[in-house]
């Protein structure tokens, strides 16, 4: 009974989206009150409503939100929280958050704030590990100077990184593959690195081909127990962020999967770490080595794998040990069964180098599959907004093996109905059904270094649900043509390939698109789709499609098929705008974000693809880029300046075809 | 006399006689021996049912008309070398009439005029648009006499149909000469393609002929002047398609459109803020600014589609919307010429028919004056914009944003011209004439009246002008004329979308609550 006293009545979640979500799902089923925090634009954000009660923090950029750490304090004091739970990312891995919490008196759900300190800086982590007998990477880190960094570079070698010693989450980061590229490398590191971190020290490190990505999740209480959940893989990363992640990692051999939980936990009983952590670890497979790469002090993305595989609420755990009961189970009553996958839905696009594609979602519906985790921070629709992590969801599934579980995640990811922006569904599927991820052959860097989907859609079909879409809604009559005319065509975008179409609609429910029928057997009326069965050649497939003109004249068309997946076409204009306009050529914001420079004048004569302006959007900078020579009329924005999509930037007039 | 199909006589089955059909009709629509439309597809030209095809709404229907006009007969084309039919453009029904320049130079013959007649009819009597797609080297001059008189009746039912508001559109994308000039002559709006379209009564040899003049057909009747010089073009645009997209967005334009729904949407707001205002708007009243930077700060999503934009050009005329509201908007910059004002006048003419309330915006030194503004009928034609602005039924709305003076105050539907709300910035000028120019005329006065002898010392001219100059600064000042109710309200710049809103939104309630023809009657 006494462990039950110790649970914390009332939580403060200082975090929004889907982990919000989930923390207060736990906290609900433990019968702790909590208490939700939200920035504007998240007045009406799901976890605002799951939580028992909330408050608002400040505008939409986190920094006067989220990371607002006095506010926080305040408000857990006004609504009597006994307790702080951070998520992942914002302020989990802050020391002052923790720190204030412990002098405000408030329990901090997470470990000290001497070891989130310690853990955040890479160079003590290491040279912690060093001290646990952990291995680590070659590398370079007790000096700042250039000239000794230069000459350590040239000892361990190329390939090498140059990393932001406070960095994380693949920012600051750089690889240096020839030894003339370092001091540029170096210097831009270092820029990022103060501008992200406030502080510009580097450290250097071998780099490791065709490294995976292992980690183990310890736990630890605080009477010197600790124990590990077992490892998950996360190899698969985009932009050093992870997409898919697995437990157990196919590419341990159980004797390699003891020594590396075995070394996760010895890391951990060497800092006096306390609650949940994740020792992340880069493991060359052909060699079978693993070196420590950091130590993340907080609960993870990821976690619901292992969870999936272990049965064990890890956020019950997290409230558990903080309110300093001890571990639940030792360690050999902690066992596994089964296989776990994690998928991440974002809102991003894959063709683009995965930029974050913020926006509105029309519809998002949880794939009906048995056995299918969807942990989000929205119901049916809601904004990604360009302020916060793209991330909409995770669909996680457990299956008794590993093929069986590709199969029912890949299954789930097509009964995954979106209407919204970009999104990697179907990167998600196909990856998931790629050779290369059923033999485990995936490395860290194979998504940066180019892997094309194959895309899932026929953009034929697609288009012809469009238009029979178009008609759901008309009359009998519509598309009718007594004479067999010149058929109409469009120019349609998908998967980066552009397709000029020609079609003609023999009935409203029947349209020819370049020579094939497409004829739609029925059709209904959703929310925001219409879900229609088509028929052609000899198949049949049921298609949900949605679309939206945009104002410069095209059309984007939402499709989503539980046999095809969901995909985005575009149609393109068919007309030009109107050059009587009286709009000069402009350069609108092609998507929210902040003026970072703005590198011309009004009156400058501009070249072709010469930079514009830099924006930051969705923590990257972007550059906007003259798309034909001219001089520029004018500037509209200053440094500084908050931009929404569609904003005029700037006016370059062109040289007139008069 | 006419061959008589062989293949035409004798009974069949139904089916055998739709495919018989099926057959004839794919004869009638070819567009000219491949010779011809392929060096037509070189000129980078769509062929007619192209251009059909791209200017109809994705997936509308389209019912053609007579397709088998001239079918099997001597000295006619197929279809007679017109496409006509009907089909959605911007969700409207119209009936589109598109030359076939493939066939013949797109001539046209006996049957062509019977065919424009009938469509005539059908255009008048069910009140539908009328959308030319023309490109036509004018009468088949062998079948003249057949042509000539019945030929005329077209451009009657152009002018009678637009008299009971049902528009004609007309894109040139060629030839459109002679009689041919008049449908778009005759015609509501008028979309050229620049580099194609040319439109004259005669053409250069003719003009040599009858004149000795030497000229070309770009400068005799070439899109560019027509655009500039004559007006006969209201929107320039660059290419065929865009001609196309000219056109459909006239028809967005009409009231079919905006009647229909009253849809209040989000994302109206200016791309523009209009907290630039202050600064692009100059105080100094002699100081010009264009009158587009204030439109588009105070216009739906800044989308503004100019009228007439290289005619005329003080006159700053077109279409746009606020708050939801279709308007009509005439803006100054500056003085009005003769042009402005015939565009002006045209400009709330079209308003007119599609029952699109006006909005004024004045920043105008007055009339032209001189011997050529005069010589060109200056009078004449602001009395034409006068008129207009008299005798127009539509809601008006008035915002002084700068000078207003003069005639000028009138034509631009000052107070006298009874606007339902008329409002000023706090910069707004309103006077008979700007105190600079009467202190210079009575300057000019007085030196008039020194030479006859009549006494005066120069310094107490001077005074007086001084004191003159003062007392019509102050009144013409905004505040000065609003204390004496000359205006509804002296408003800033950046509250002026919300005052249009908000006026808008009580006129469009006034016309939708129509209170029926009787009174109430106690039962």
């Amino acid at each position: 009974m006494s462990q039950l006293c110790s649970l914390p009545r009332k939580i403060l979640i200082a975090n929004r989206g889907e982990i919000a979500c989930r923390i207060a799902k736990t906290c609900r089923r433990l019968g702790i009150d909590t208490v939700a925090v939200y920035s504007d634009s998240d007045r009406d954000a799901l976890h605002v409503r799951r939580a028992d009660a909330s408050y608002y923090l400040g505008a939409d950029p986190a920094s006067e939100s989220y990371l607002q750490i006095a506010k926080l304090i305040a408000i857990a004091k006004r609504s009597a929280c006994d307790a702080v739970h951070p998520g992942y990312g914002l302020l989990a891995e802050n020391p002052d958050l923790a720190q204030a919490c412990s002098d405000a008196g408030i329990l901090f759900i997470g470990p000290k704030a001497e070891t989130i300190a310690l853990m955040g800086r890479k160079d003590l982590a290491k040279d912690l590990a060093n001290k646990a007998n952990v291995p680590t990477i070659p590398g370079f880190s007790s000096s700042q100077d250039d000239s000794r960094l230069t000459q350590a570079a040239k000892e361990i070698g190329t390939p090498l990184l140059v990393k932001a010693a406070a960095g994380g989450g693949g920012k600051g980061m750089l690889r240096v593959d020839r030894l003339e590229d370092f001091a540029t490398a170096l210097a831009r590191v270092r820029r990022e690195a103060i501008s992200s971190f406030g502080s510009g020290d580097v450290l250097l490190e071998k780099y490791i081909h065709a490294a995976k990505h292992i980690e183990v999740q310890i736990f630890a209480d605080s009477y010197g127990n600790t124990v590990h959940l077992f490892e998950r893989e996360c190899s698969l990363q985009r932009r050093h962020q992870k997409v898919i992640e697995e437990a157990p990692s196919p590419a341990l051999r159980p004797a390699i999967r003891r020594l590396i939980c075995e070394a996760a936990c010895s890391l951990a009983r060497h800092c006096g770490y306390e609650n949940a952590g994740t020792v992340e670890f880069v493991y060359d497979a052909a060699t079978e080595d693993f070196y420590f790469l950091e130590m993340n002090t907080r609960i993870q993305v990821e976690h619901p794998v292992t969870e999936l595989i272990t049965g064990i609420d890890l956020v019950e755990w997290q409230i558990k040990v903080a309110g300093g009961s001890p571990l639940p189970l030792g360690q050999d009553k902690i066992t596994r069964s089964g296989h776990a996958i994690e998928a991440r839905l974002y809102c991003e696009d894959t063709r683009n180098a995965f930029a974050p594609a913020p926006g509105s979602i029309k519809l998002f519906r949880a794939p009906p599959v048995e056995g299918v985790r969807l942990d989000s921070g929205i119901v049916e629709h809601g904004e990604i907004s360009h302020h916060y992590d793209p991330m909409v969801a995770k669909l996680v599934v457990h299956a008794e093996e590993r093929m069986a579980c590709i199969r029912k995640i890949r299954r789930a990811l097509l009964a995954t109905q979106f209407w919204g922006p970009a999104n990697n569904l179907g990167f998600l599927y196909d990856l998931l059904g790629s050779e290369q991820f059923a033999k485990n052959s995936f490395h860290t860097q194979s998504l940066d270094v180019g892997w094309n989907a194959k895309g899932l859609c026929d953009l034929k079909l697609g288009f012809a649900a469009y238009l029979l879409g178009l008609n759901t809604n008309s009359c009998e009559y519509s598309g009718f043509n007594n004479t067999p005319t010149a058929l109409a065509w469009d120019e349609v975008l998908s998967d980066g390939k552009l397709a000029s179409l020609r079609y003609r609609f023999l009935a409203r429910q029947t349209v020819v698109v370049d020579g094939t029928e497409y004829r739609c057997l029925r059709a209904s009326l959703g929310e925001k789709l219409i879900l229609q069965r088509i028929e052609y050649e000899a198949c049949q497939c049921e298609v949900g499609v949605g679309w939206e003109d945009r104002d410069d004249g095209s059309v984007e068309i939402f499709l989503h098929s539980p046999t095809l997946g969901s995909q985005i076409l575009a149609v393109k204009p068919r007309f030009t705008r109107a050059t009587s306009d009286k709009h000069p050529a402009s350069y609108a914001a092609p998507m929210p974000g902040k003026v970072t420079s703005v590198l011309v004048e009004p009156g400058e004569l501009v070249s072709k693809g010469q930079q514009l302006l830099t924006f930051e959007a969705m923590k990257m900078e972007n550059t906007v880029k003259a798309h034909q020579a001219g001089t520029v009329a004018k500037v509209c924005v200053q440094v500084g300046e908050q931009i929404s999509k569609g904003r005029p930037l700037i006016f370059v007039k062109g040289e007139l075809s008069a | 006399m006419d061959a008589i199909d062989e293949s035409l006589a004798g009974p069949k089955t139904m089916d055998a006689l739709c495919r018989q059909l099926r057959e004839v009709l794919s004869e009638c629509v070819a567009e000219g021996e491949a010779k011809y439309t392929a060096r037509h597809r070189e000129r980078g030209k769509m062929l007619a049912r192209e251009r059909v095809a791209l200017l109809l709404d994705r997936g509308s229907a389209f019912l053609e008309l007579m397709p088998l006009a001239g079918y099997g007969r001597k000295h006619m084309t197929a279809g007679a070398s017109l496409v006509i039919g009907l089909g959605k453009v911007h969700g409207i029904w119209c009936l589109i009439d598109a030359n076939i320049p493939t066939l013949k130079g797109g001539a046209l013959n006996a049957l062509s005029v019977a065919k424009s007649r009938r469509m005539d009819s059908i255009a008048r009597e069910n009140q539908l648009p009328v959308i030319y797609l023309t490109e036509s080297a004018g009468a088949d001059l062998s079948q003249q006499a057949e042509i000539f008189v019945p030929g005329g009746e077209s451009f009657r039912e152009i002018s009678r149909r637009s008299r009971q508001g049902i528009p004609s559109i007309t894109v040139v994308f060629g030839s459109s000469t002679a009689g041919g000039a008049y449908i778009p002559g005759m015609s509501d709006y008028v979309v050229m393609v620049a580099k194609q379209a040319r439109s004259y009564l005669a053409g250069p040899p003719l003009v040599k002929m009858a004149l000795g003049e030497d000229s070309d057909d770009e400068s005799l009747g070439g899109a560019n002047m027509h655009a500039s010089k004559s007006g006969l073009c209201d929107f320039l645009v660059h290419s065929e398609r865009e001609g196309l997209a000219c056109a459909r967005r006239i028809m967005a334009t009409l009231k079919h459109n905006y009647q229909a729904t009253s849809k209040p949407c989000d994302n109206l707001a200016p791309l523009y803020p209009a907290s630039e205002l202050n600064s692009i708007v100059p105080t100094d009243g002699r100081r010009p600014y264009d009158i587009c930077e204030v439109f588009l700060r105070l216009i739906d999503r800044s989308e503004f589609f100019e009228f007439k934009s290289s005619f005329g050009e003080n006159l700053v005329t077109g279409f746009a919307s606020i708050g939801g509201h279709p308007v009509g908007l005439l803006g100054n910059n500056g003085v009005i010429d003769s042009n402005s004002a015939n565009k002006g006048a045209h400009f709330i003419q079209l308003c007119q028919k599609q029952c699109r309330p006006l909005v004024f915006f004045q920043n105008v030194t007055g009339f032209m004056v001189g011997r050529d503004a005069e010589e060109n009928g200056i009078i004449k034609n602001g009395a034409k914009l006068i008129n207009a602005v008299a005798n127009t039924e539509l809601p008006c709305l008035t915002v002084l944003v700068g000078n207003s003076y003069g005639a000028g105050n009138y034509g631009m539907c000052g107070r006298a011209y009874n606007p339902r709300f008329l409002f000023a910035w706090p910069n707004a000028k309103l006077a008979v004439m700007g105190a600079e120019q009467l202190t210079g005329v009575l300057a000019i006065l007085q030196n008039q009246k020194a030479k006859r002898g009549e006494k005066a010392s120069p310094s107490d001219a001077k005074a007086a002008r001084k004191a003159l100059h003062a007392k019509l600064e102050s009144e013409s000042n905004a505040i000065y004329c609003s204390s004496r109710l000359w205006d509804d309200g002296v408003i800033e710049p950046c509250d002026t979308r919300k005052v249009l809103n908000i006026c808008l939104d009580a006129i469009a309630q006034s016309s939708a609550m129509n209170a029926g023809e009787w009174g109430v009657f106690r039962m």
